[in-house]
């Protein structure tokens, strides 16, 4: 067995929340469910297995594809069964691909976790753009792309001005470092400070979680309200 | 005389000439000890100690362009030939620079599942999988780290062996689409549609070499590559076949906007039209469809081809060298 299962097993008792899932242990073997299910008898939960999981977390409800599977969007109404820790490992790797092993580093003397200015300084080609975001706008970016709304990580990487996550939040699931839907929308945000265009004021309805070009975009939203925040800050300073 | 030259199933019967060309191709002879050995004895296949990375593109907008590097990870993972089997992505998770917080195995392999040696197999996966640092210009394939020995593998697409994965998809599109009748090869001009860009000359070139090495084994009538962004284009191949018959097969592993969508409209299915079928979950190529004289077939993307599973482990087995 991986030394991060071994460890994620030595930490489950009886049951424990990774993300949105509850998984537990049975007399033989494992039990997953979402954790809004906890209660719900077994019966009425449609019953998935191996590969149907990752599919069913693929979409949302409505069928939109889920670009971030961290994202507090991931449908209930079934449970899916793991006769040993393998087949739970992975279970978990199609719920939540990565997390187990970043939970386990997370708790290395010395985490492997690479700062917004780290991780950008070594892009290239389309992305090099997000190294020019100054640290307060980066911020902004970051709140808003990271924002409990959108992903249940607890980010430990930051970038100057900008704390961490604090322990408790989110989830257990830890983000070390930016994810490719921030890089893309730091890219974005650096192409809009760029032109200065205003932002709408139609109403309209949220486009795709990783449209970053339409302005209708949740986390585009969402970032024009932290630089409101922003601006009213500064202003008060 | 005829022997089996692999078990992956690629190449089923190979001649002795072929299984010494294609052992030097290989291994330059300096470097392989046992020419004479009996195949596929100098070739270790025992991975049990071993964890397998395939590295795909993915997307933030769809669920299409994860799924050749998903279906070919299930079935290498059926197979139980390694240790763990993990894909990674550049735009999903987990993250190309993820994913190897999660391989224990004291031997890793990781195969980029891309059609051409270029930006991403040669600067980006390699920058964040840490093999090359900022700057370099070159960079060791096999590395040690901790107690693992690190190997990164050609990708895919250039091994010598997709072209059997692109004659699979020729033959297998007029023998399910057998309307009026199955064409035989030698009444056909086969297409291999490539992207083609300005930016990378190793895109025009990996569709052009496996045109090369198709046309040299002389099944079909004609063979020519073609192109989305550079000439020869996509829609001049009624023009450019002398035959009736023509089978178009997009050297692309994932179906996606490309090959779904844009592809046909270069062939000559108006954009509203593919939209609507695109909207109804139906095909967006009708096979075959009769334009201007021509019969055209046209075949899904290379990804999904279950011969791939096999050209991966080959990429494989050239990392680990004989044994």
């Amino acid at each position: 067995m991986n030394p991060d299962m071994r460890a994620f097993l030595a930490a489950l008792d009886t049951e424990i929340v990774f993300g949105q899932v509850a998984v537990r242990r049975l007399e033989r073997g494992f039990e997953l469910r979402h954790e809004s299910d906890r209660s719900a008898a077994a019966d009425n939960l449609t019953t998935l297995k191996g590969t149907e999981l990752r599919t069913w977390s693929q979409q949302a409800a409505g069928g939109a594809f889920r670009p971030l599977k961290s994202a507090p969007n991931l449908r209930a109404g079934w449970r899916a069964l793991a006769a040993d820790s393998a087949a739970l490992e992975l279970l978990l790797h199609y719920l939540y691909p990565g997390a187990v092993a970043d939970w386990f580093a997370a708790q290395a003397a010395a985490p492997p976790i690479t700062s917004y200015r780290q991780f950008t300084a070594r892009q290239t080609g389309m992305y090099r753009i997000t190294t020019m975001l100054q640290d307060a706008i980066a911020g902004a970016a970051i709140r808003a792309c990271c924002h409990v709304d959108f992903c249940l990580k607890r980010r430990l990487w930051s970038v100057e001005g900008l704390e961490a996550d604090a322990a408790g939040a989110k989830s257990l699931i830890p983000c070390l470092e930016p994810c490719a839907l921030l890089l893309e929308f730091a890219r974005k945000v650096a192409r809009l400070e760029q032109n200065d265009a205003p932002p709408s004021e139609e109403p309209q309805a949220d486009a795709a979680e990783g449209d970053f070009d339409a302005p209708s975009n949740p986390r585009r939203k969402r970032f024009g309200l932290e630089k409101q925040a922003l601006a009213a800050k500064r202003a008060v300073e | 005389m005829q022997r089996p030259l692999c078990a992956s199933g690629i190449f089923q019967f190979c001649t002795n000439h072929e299984i010494l060309e294609y052992l030097d191709q290989r291994w330059p002879s300096a470097n392989r000890p046992c020419r004479g050995h009996h195949w596929p004895c100098d070739v270790s296949d025992n991975f049990s100690d071993a964890a397998l990375v395939l590295i795909g593109h993915g997307s933030t907008v769809n669920a299409d362009s994860a799924t050749p590097t998903c279906q070919h990870a299930d079935a290498l993972r059926q197979r139980g030939l390694f240790a763990q089997v993990r894909e990674a992505f550049w735009k999903q998770e987990p993250y190309v620079w993820q994913v190897l917080r999660g391989v224990f195995a004291p031997r890793v392999f990781v195969v980029p599942l891309f059609i051409s040696d270029g930006y991403f197999t040669e600067e980006v996966i390699p920058r964040e999988l840490g093999f090359r640092r900022p700057g370099e210009t070159n960079f060791a394939r096999a590395q040690q780290r901790g107690g693992q020995t690190l190997h990164y593998c050609g990708p895919v697409g250039t091994h010598s062996s997709m072209t059997e994965v692109l004659l699979a998809r020729a033959r297998e599109i007029v023998q399910t689409f057998p309307f009026p009748r199955a064409p035989k090869p030698s009444d056909t001009a086969l297409f291999i549609a490539g992207h083609g860009t300005g930016n990378n000359e190793n895109s025009r070139q990996a569709i052009e070499q496996q045109a090369a090495l198709i046309r040299g084994r002389q099944l079909y009538a004609e063979v020519h590559a073609v192109f989305m962004e550079e000439d020869p284009r996509i829609g001049d191949c009624g023009r450019l076949a002398h035959v009736k018959n023509i089978v178009m097969v997009p050297f692309f592993i994932s179906d996606g906007l490309h090959s779904f969508e844009d592809i046909p409209v270069m062939l000559g299915v108006p954009r509203p039209v593919v939209r609507e079928r695109l909207r109804q979950g139906q095909p967006t190529w009708r096979n075959p469809t009769e334009r201007d004289g021509k019969r055209i077939w046209y075949t899904a993307a290379i990804g999904s081809e279950p011969h791939l599973s096999d050209v991966i482990l080959e990429r494989v087995r050239e990392a680990a060298g004989p044994c």
